[in-house]
């Protein structure tokens, strides 16, 4: 492969999409690794696209704070204020009939309070993860709050995804946060009710959304913590 | 990279692997050099995690290093491909969740690593970036080609239908590309050099 052939077949490009076959990869870099001129290229091309990303999401937060101005001049109008207190009425008198007649599936009625437990969780992998991240179920009801680092890239908004880890079968989906926003010392709070845990091993996955990204881009997996229940 | 590059490249890695199999150190702190940049960069767009690349980096050389020191290799000359495979098995080992133990620091290893600092294009912040990225916007004289770039690059549309939509045909499109690559590629390395005058009176 010469450099021509790589201008013209866009091999960085397509490399850095990901878009080369299996073969056409491994040959591509096995050659980028003794080549200071190719990898040039290749961070050239990848800080390019960053750029792009950022440039545009900067000019589109210019457009979101315009249409933000049009948004509170309707929050400030007395018409829209009106009808705020209508629906907040109507929602509230729904919400109180549905709480009543459900308070005997929660567990967060109001005569039985749930003490919550915030817990920050450490980011270490593997086992010595485990044992730093112990939390014990207790007899009683409780909320965990999990404390959870997003890290320094900024995403518009962040998924958290629990699983239970068994040895012997795949890890087991039990719990998902999407549309979560840093908070507290800008960590991220994953509430967790106990009841749906159990001893043993889980992990969260913790991934983040950039609102510009196209519908089928999918989220981009930020960090994976361990956590370890025991009685 | 041409013919006579290709077979420097080989005759490069084969005399490096014969020499560390001798024992010369040196030929292992030439060794990491040489390919550490180019594994960094696999290592960094494999897991899209900095740190967990800088662990498989020091893991890579632990393995490659002891195996070559042992037995050399079968194919001295694809050393690159060898080391290759030993940074994609780990990250690929990664993604199943099979191998999470933290990397032990081997201050040996680490030692022989070049730190990334000296790179140009990691050195580059992300604001310095946009400054650069906004001035070679500013700079091309057809609408049409910052549109080529960014439905390229931030909506992520394929080279054919961008081509269909905007009426372009293939050639055209990877010399914007190209030119635009090269074009950042200038500014950085320019501001790098720029960054090295010292005054010394």
């Amino acid at each position: 492969m010469d450099e021509k052939y790589t201008k013209e077949d866009m091999l960085v490009e397509r490399y850095l999409e990901g878009k080369l076959t299996a073969e056409q990869t491994a040959s591509f870099e096995e050659q980028f690794l003794s080549s200071d001129e190719l990898l040039n290229e290749l961070e050239a091309a990848e800080r390019l696209g960053q750029g792009l990303h950022d440039v545009s999401a900067l000019e589109n937060a210019h457009v979101t704070k315009k249409l933000t101005s049009n948004v509170v001049s309707l929050f400030q109008s007395p018409r829209y204020a009106m009808a705020a207190s209508f629906m907040l009425l109507v929602s509230l008198s729904v919400s109180s009939v549905l709480l009543q007649k459900n308070a005997h599936l929660s567990e967060f009625d109001s005569n039985q309070a749930v003490p919550s437990e915030i817990i920050p969780l450490v980011s270490v992998r593997g086992a010595a993860g485990n044992e730093l991240n112990t939390l014990p179920l207790g007899d009683t009801p409780k909320q965990f709050v999990l404390m959870l680092d997003p890290g320094f890239e900024p995403y518009s908004h962040y998924r958290a995804t629990v699983y239970r880890l068994d040895t012997d079968k795949e890890p087991a989906m039990l719990w998902q946060v999407d549309e979560m926003l840093p908070g507290y010392e800008d960590m991220l709070a994953l509430s967790l009710p106990s009841s749906v845990l159990s001893t043993g091993d889980y992990e969260i996955q913790l991934e983040g959304w950039l609102d510009e990204w196209p519908a089928n881009h999918g989220f981009e997996q930020l960090d994976i913590k361990s956590f370890k229940i025991e009685k | 990279m041409n013919d006579a590059t290709h077979n420097e490249e080989r005759q490069v890695a084969s005399n490096l692997v014969i020499r560390v199999q001798k024992g010369d150190r040196a030929a292992e702190t030439e060794m990491v050099e040489r390919y550490s940049r180019g594994l960094r960069f696999l290592l960094r767009r494999k897991t899209r995690d900095s740190n967990l690349a800088e662990d498989f980096l020091q893991e890579t050389w632990a393995i490659a290093l002891v195996k070559i020191r042992e037995n050399g290799l079968d194919n001295p000359e694809r050393l690159a491909g060898y080391l290759c495979g030993i940074a994609n098995n780990l990250a690929l080992g990664e993604r199943r969740r099979v191998n999470r133990q933290r990397t032990s620091v081997n201050s040996e290893i680490v030692a022989l690593i070049p730190d990334e600092s000296s790179n140009p294009f990691r050195q580059v912040s992300r604001a310095e970036l946009c400054k650069q990225v906004r001035g070679l916007l500013e700079n091309l004289t057809k609408e049409r080609d910052r549109e080529i770039l960014e439905r390229f690059y931030v909506r992520e549309e394929d080279k054919e239908s961008i081509c269909k939509r905007l009426d372009v045909d293939g050639i055209h499109f990877n010399r914007v590309l190209y030119r635009a690559r090269q074009r950042l590629k200038s500014v950085i390395e320019a501001a790098d050099r720029r960054s090295h005058f010292r005054v010394v009176s």
